[in-house]
C-alpha cells in the first residue's frame, strides 16, 4: 500500500518525506493545478530540487496538472506537461480528455495517474480512459462505498488510488459549479473553490460570519468549532425552515479504522488531502499514516492516532466509504 | 428582421425533465409540448436519480412516438452519475436496445456509444477545443457545453468547431453539482435508501435560503442547481451568427409552451430582445433571472 | 480595518498573559530596533518566504497577540517587507488583514510547528480582512523551515551576548507553564461558566427572535429586487 502525501512547498515536501511518505504530489504555481491557492506550489527550479531529494530517498514524486484548460489558451496546460516530463516526475495527475490526449501523444514514456476531478466513478468510465490514453492509475471520486470499490477493483486492469484523510468533497468532484455560482472562480477552470478572495469573517453579535461573495456561508457561536468557507459545508434553510448543515458539516475524512477493509479490497494507494495546509499538518498526518499502514500491514490492529486538532470542524468522518452517508 | 436571421436554422431544443415529477404528468407534459410547443428536439430519460427511473420507463415508447409524429428529434439522456450495479446495467441495456439516439451524461456511456453517433450531454466537461475535437471524433454529432462557460469561451470553442453541432443551455434552473448523497432526504430528515420519494413535494426543486434568509440555490435530490434562472435570450442571435446550432431550455414547472415560443419567435426575428425579456418575466415568476456565468461572473448576478 | 479595531476580546489566560503584565511598563519602542533586526535576518536566511510575498502589493498586516499588550505591522509595498511593533494604543498604521491570537501560538506559526488552519478551526486563531492577503502570508511563512533559534543566533543589537540562549528557554520554560495555565484556568472559571451558560442561552433565546426579523427584511429585500426586476422590464 502506497502513501500519497501533499505538498504546497517545498517544506512541506521535506515534512513528508521525513515522515515516511511513499510518494509526494504536488502543483506548479499557477493555474493548471487544482490547489491555486496565492504563495503556493512550485516553480520548476523547486520542483527539480525536490524530486532530487524524494529520488534519493528512494521515493517518488507526481504532479497534478489537473484543472480543464481554458478554451483558446491551451499553452500554460501543455508547458506544464512538458515541464514536468523534461524534470522527470514519476507521474503525472490530470483530467481533461484533451490534455491526457496532449501527454499520450506528446510524451508517451510518461506515466499518467487520472485525477479524481475526472470523476471516474465506474468500470466503464475508468476503462474508457484506460484505452484511450493508457492511464495507469485512477484516484477514484469519494462518492464510492468500500464495497463498491473492492466491486470495481474486480472490473478495470488500472491501478486505484483512494483519499484517505482531509478535506471532503460531498459532490462528484470536477462536476460541481457551485464555487463559481457564488463567485465566478471554479475548481475546473481556476483550481480554486470558494477561494479566499471571495471570503470575508466578520464578528456579528459575538459570532464568527463567514461570507462567501454576497452569500452568508455560516455563523460560528465564539466556542464552537470552525471550519472552511467552502460553501457545500455551510449552515442553510431548507425544508424545515431552520438553519442545518443541509450538504455536510465542517468535518474531514478520516479512513483509518477501515485500513485493513481497503487493504483487503485491492486498493494500491492511499491519498492524503492537503496541499493548501501547513507542514505541521503534513507532518502530523502522514506520521501517523505510515504507523496505521505498517501495522494494518502486517496484520496488526490498527493503532489509534489522535487527528482531532487538525480535522476541519475538529471532527472526521468516513464519509461516502459507509454507506448509510448517502 | 434581417434575411440573415430568418433563414439560419439554429434549433430549439427541450432538456430532460431533472425533477421528479409523477409519471403520468411527465407524459402530458411531453404530449402538450408535441402538440404545441416550437422546439425541434425533445431529451428525454431520468438524469437525476435511478431511483426515480423505473415510474417514467413505461411510458417512454408511448412519449417518443408522439413526438416523433410531431415531427420532434428525440433524444434518451443517461443518467448523469453511475455508481451501483444496477444503474451500469440499465444503462447497458438503453445503450444496446434504444431505437433513438442518446446523449451521454457520464464517461462510462461516451466509451460504450464510441464510434457510434451520439450526443454529448451537459454533464460531461468539455471545456476546449482539444477535447470538444477529441469527442467529435470519437462520433458525437452535437456536444452541449457545460454551464459555467463564459460567452468568451463559448465564442473559441464555436470558432474551433467546424461547423459541427453545438449546444447552449440558454433557460432554466442550471444543474450546478451532482452527489451520491440525497440533499432531498437529508434536508427531510431521512436517508437516499429510505427517501420516500420527497423530491415529488418541489417540481422546481428545494429553495434553500442562506442563514440570512436569501435565497440561494436549489435542490433537487442528489442535485444541487441554481436558485436563479439562466436566461440568454439577449444572446441567442449573438451565439447563432459565432455558429451555435442548438439552444436548450431546460423543463420548469410553468408554461414551456409559452416559453418555447418567446425563445423560437426571437430566434426567428419576431421580437426584439427586450420584448422577449418581457414576455419572459411574465410568466416566470419563482425566481429571477441571471446570465452571470454567460458573462465571466458570478453564476447567480444577471448583468444587464 | 484601522487600528482602533484592536482586539477586544478578553485575552486567553496564558503564560504570555502573566509575562505582560510585568512588560507593561516596556514601551513598544524598546523593541524596535529587535524586531526590525529578526526581520532582517529572517530575510536572509529565508529568502523564499520574500519571493511568495513578493505577489503582494501595497498590503499591511496587523498581527496581535492578545495576551500582550505590542502588536506588529508587516507591511509590503513593491515587494519590501518591512516591520513596526507598537503599543495598543498606537494611532497611524492603516491595515488591510488583521492575525491575532495568542502570543506562543504565533511563534508555533511563524516556526511551521503548527498548522493555520488547525488554529483557526479551534477558534485559536482569528483573521480578519482580506483574508487572501492573509493566506498569502501563511502560505509564504510555511514555505521555509523558520527557526528562531537560528535567527536569533549570533546575536541581536542592544542586547547583551547570550540573551538569545536566555529568550529561548524562556521560551521553552513558558512553553511548560501553558498546561498548567490551562489547568488553572478551568478550575477557576468552572462556576462561573455554569452561570455564563444560562445568560447564554437567554441570549439565543433574544437573538432567535433578532434574526427573524432580520430574515423577514431579506425576503422582503428579495421580493423587492424581483419585483423591480420585472417592472424594469415592462418599463
Amino acid at each position: 500500500m502506497e502513501l500519497v502525501c501533499p505538498a504546497g512547498t517545498p517544506a512541506s515536501l521535506r515534512a513528508a518525506l521525513d515522515a515516511g511518505a511513499d510518494v509526494v504530489y504536488v502543483g506548479f504555481r499557477d493555474e493548471t493545478n487544482a490547489r491555486n491557492f496565492p504563495g503556493l506550489n512550485f516553480s520548476p527550479e523547486e520542483l527539480t530540487e525536490s524530486l532530487k531529494k524524494a529520488h534519493d530517498m528512494g521515493r517518488q514524486v507526481y504532479v497534478a496538472i489537473n484543472t480543464y484548460p481554458q478554451a483558446g489558451n491551451l499553452e500554460p496546460w501543455y508547458k506544464a506537461v512538458d515541464t514536468a516530463a523534461k524534470i522527470g516526475v514519476d507521474a503525472v495527475i490530470l483530467a481533461d480528455i484533451g490534455l491526457l490526449d496532449y501527454a499520450k501523444r506528446q510524451h508517451p514514456e510518461l506515466r499518467r495517474h487520472l485525477s479524481v476531478q475526472a470523476s471516474a466513478s465506474n468500470p466503464e468510465a475508468i476503462n474508457f480512459y484506460r484505452s484511450a490514453f493508457d492511464v495507469q492509475r485512477v484516484v477514484l471520486p469519494r462518492v464510492l462505498t468500500v464495497r463498491e470499490i473492492a466491486e470495481l477493483i474486480g472490473e478495470i486492469d488500472v491501478e486505484t488510488e483512494v483519499f484517505a484523510f482531509g478535506g471532503m468533497c460531498v459532490m462528484a468532484e470536477g462536476r460541481c459549479s457551485l464555487s463559481s455560482y457564488a463567485t465566478g472562480k471554479s475548481p475546473n477552470m481556476n483550481g480554486v473553490c470558494s477561494p479566499a478572495s471571495h471570503v470575508e469573517y466578520e464578528q456579528r453579535r459575538g459570532k464568527l460570519v463567514s461570507r462567501l461573495g454576497e452569500f452568508t456561508i455560516n455563523s460560528f457561536p465564539n466556542e464552537e468549532a470552525a471550519g472552511y468557507p467552502t460553501l457545500c459545508k455551510g449552515r442553510f434553510v431548507g425544508h424545515t425552515g431552520n438553519p442545518s448543515y443541509l450538504f455536510e458539516e465542517p468535518t474531514s475524512l478520516n479512513v483509518m479504522m477501515m485500513l485493513p477493509e481497503l487493504i483487503q479490497a485491492g486498493v494500491k494507494a492511499l491519498k492524503i488531502e492537503g496541499r493548501q495546509r501547513g507542514k505541521a499538518y503534513v507532518h502530523q498526518v502522514v506520521s501517523g499514516y505510515r504507523k496505521a499502514i505498517d501495522a494494518a500491514m502486517k496484520g496488526d490492529p490498527v493503532p489509534f492516532v489522535d487527528m482531532g486538532n487538525i480535522t476541519e470542524g475538529t471532527r472526521s468522518t468516513a464519509g461516502a466509504y459507509e454507506k448509510n452517508w448517502r | 428582421m434581417s434575411s440573415q436571421e430568418m433563414n439560419s436554422s439554429a434549433k430549439l431544443t427541450l432538456g430532460p425533465v431533472l425533477y421528479n415529477w409523477p409519471a403520468e404528468q411527465r407524459r402530458d407534459f411531453y404530449f402538450q409540448i408535441a402538440d404545441e410547443a416550437p422546439v425541434d428536439v425533445v431529451y428525454i430519460g431520468e438524469v437525476t436519480c435511478s431511483k426515480r427511473a423505473p415510474f417514467l420507463t413505461p411510458f417512454i415508447p408511448e412519449i417518443c412516438d408522439r413526438l416523433e409524429q410531431a415531427g420532434k428529434e428525440v433524444v434518451i439522456s443517461t443518467l448523469s452519475l453511475v455508481m451501483s450495479k444496477r444503474e451500469r446495467k440499465e444503462q447497458h441495456e438503453l445503450v444496446q436496445d434504444s431505437p433513438w439516439l442518446l446523449e451521454a451524461n457520464d464517461l462510462s456511456a461516451i466509451g460504450l456509444l464510441k464510434g457510434r453517433g451520439h450526443i454529448v450531454g451537459p454533464f460531461v466537461n468539455v471545456y476546449n477545443e482539444d477535447t470538444l475535437n477529441y469527442f467529435y471524433h470519437d462520433g458525437a454529432q452535437r456536444v452541449v457545453l457545460p454551464c459555467e462557460l463564459s460567452g468568451k469561451a463559448i465564442a473559441r470553442l464555436l470558432a474551433s468547431n467546424q461547423n459541427r453541432e453545438i449546444e447552449i443551455q440558454a433557460f432554466g434552473r442550471v444543474p450546478l453539482a451532482l452527489s451520491a448523497r440525497c440533499y432531498h432526504a437529508r434536508s427531510h430528515g431521512l436517508s437516499k435508501d429510505g427517501c420516500l420519494y420527497v423530491c415529488e413535494q418541489d417540481p422546481n426543486g428545494m429553495n434553500v435560503e442562506t442563514l440570512d434568509g436569501e435565497p440561494f440555490l436549489a435542490v433537487n435530490g442528489t442535485q444541487t442547481m441554481s436558485y436563479t434562472i439562466t436566461n440568454l435570450v439577449d444572446e441567442l442571435n449573438n451565439l447563432k451568427q459565432l455558429g451555435a446550432t442548438h439552444f436548450r431550455l431546460w423543463p420548469q414547472n410553468l408554461d414551456m409552451v409559452k416559453v418555447s415560443k418567446v425563445f423560437r419567435e426571437r430566434l426567428d426575428g419576431q421580437l426584439e430582445d427586450a420584448a422577449a425579456q418581457e414576455m419572459l418575466s411574465e410568466f416566470v415568476d419563482f425566481a429571477p433571472f441571471s446570465n452571470g456565468f454567460y458573462h465571466g461572473v458570478e453564476g447567480n448576478r444577471l448583468v444587464e | 480595518m484601522h487600528d482602533k479595531n484592536a482586539p477586544t476580546r478578553v485575552p486567553p489566560f496564558t503564560p504570555m498573559l502573566f509575562a505582560g503584565f510585568f512588560m507593561r511598563p516596556i514601551p513598544a519602542v524598546t523593541f524596535k530596533p529587535v524586531v526590525k533586526h529578526v526581520l532582517a535576518r529572517m530575510k536572509k536566511l529565508y529568502p523564499e518566504i520574500f519571493s511568495r510575498l513578493a505577489i503582494l502589493d501595497n498590503i499591511s498586516f496587523l498581527i496581535g497577540p492578545t495576551d500582550l499588550h505590542y502588536r506588529f505591522y508587516l507591511s509590503v509595498r513593491e515587494g519590501e517587507v518591512q516591520i513596526d511593533v507598537g503599543d495598543n494604543n498606537t494611532q497611524g498604521h492603516e491595515c488591510q488583514a488583521a492575525i491575532s491570537g495568542p502570543m506562543l501560538d504565533l511563534i508555533k506559526l511563524l516556526e511551521g510547528r503548527v498548522d493555520g488552519d488547525a488554529l483557526f478551526f479551534s477558534r485559536t486563531l482569528n483573521v480578519e480582512g482580506d483574508t487572501e492577503a492573509v493566506l498569502t502570508l501563511r502560505n509564504a511563512v510555511d514555505s521555509a523551515d523558520v527557526s528562531l533559534g537560528d535567527v536569533l543566533a549570533g546575536g541581536v543589537p542592544f542586547i547583551k551576548p547570550g540573551f538569545d540562549k536566555l529568550l529561548s528557554k524562556a521560551g521553552s520554560l513558558l512553553g511548560c507553564f501553558e498546561k498548567d495555565f490551562g489547568t488553572v484556568q478551568r478550575s477557576i472559571l468552572l462556576p462561573l461558566t455554569r452561570q455564563m451558560d444560562e445568560v447564554g442561552k437567554e441570549l439565543d433565546r433574544s437573538e432567535d427572535r433578532l434574526g427573524k426579523v432580520d430574515k423577514e427584511f431579506v425576503r422582503i429585500k428579495a421580493s423587492l429586487k424581483k419585483t423591480l426586476q420585472s417592472s424594469e422590464r415592462v418599463r
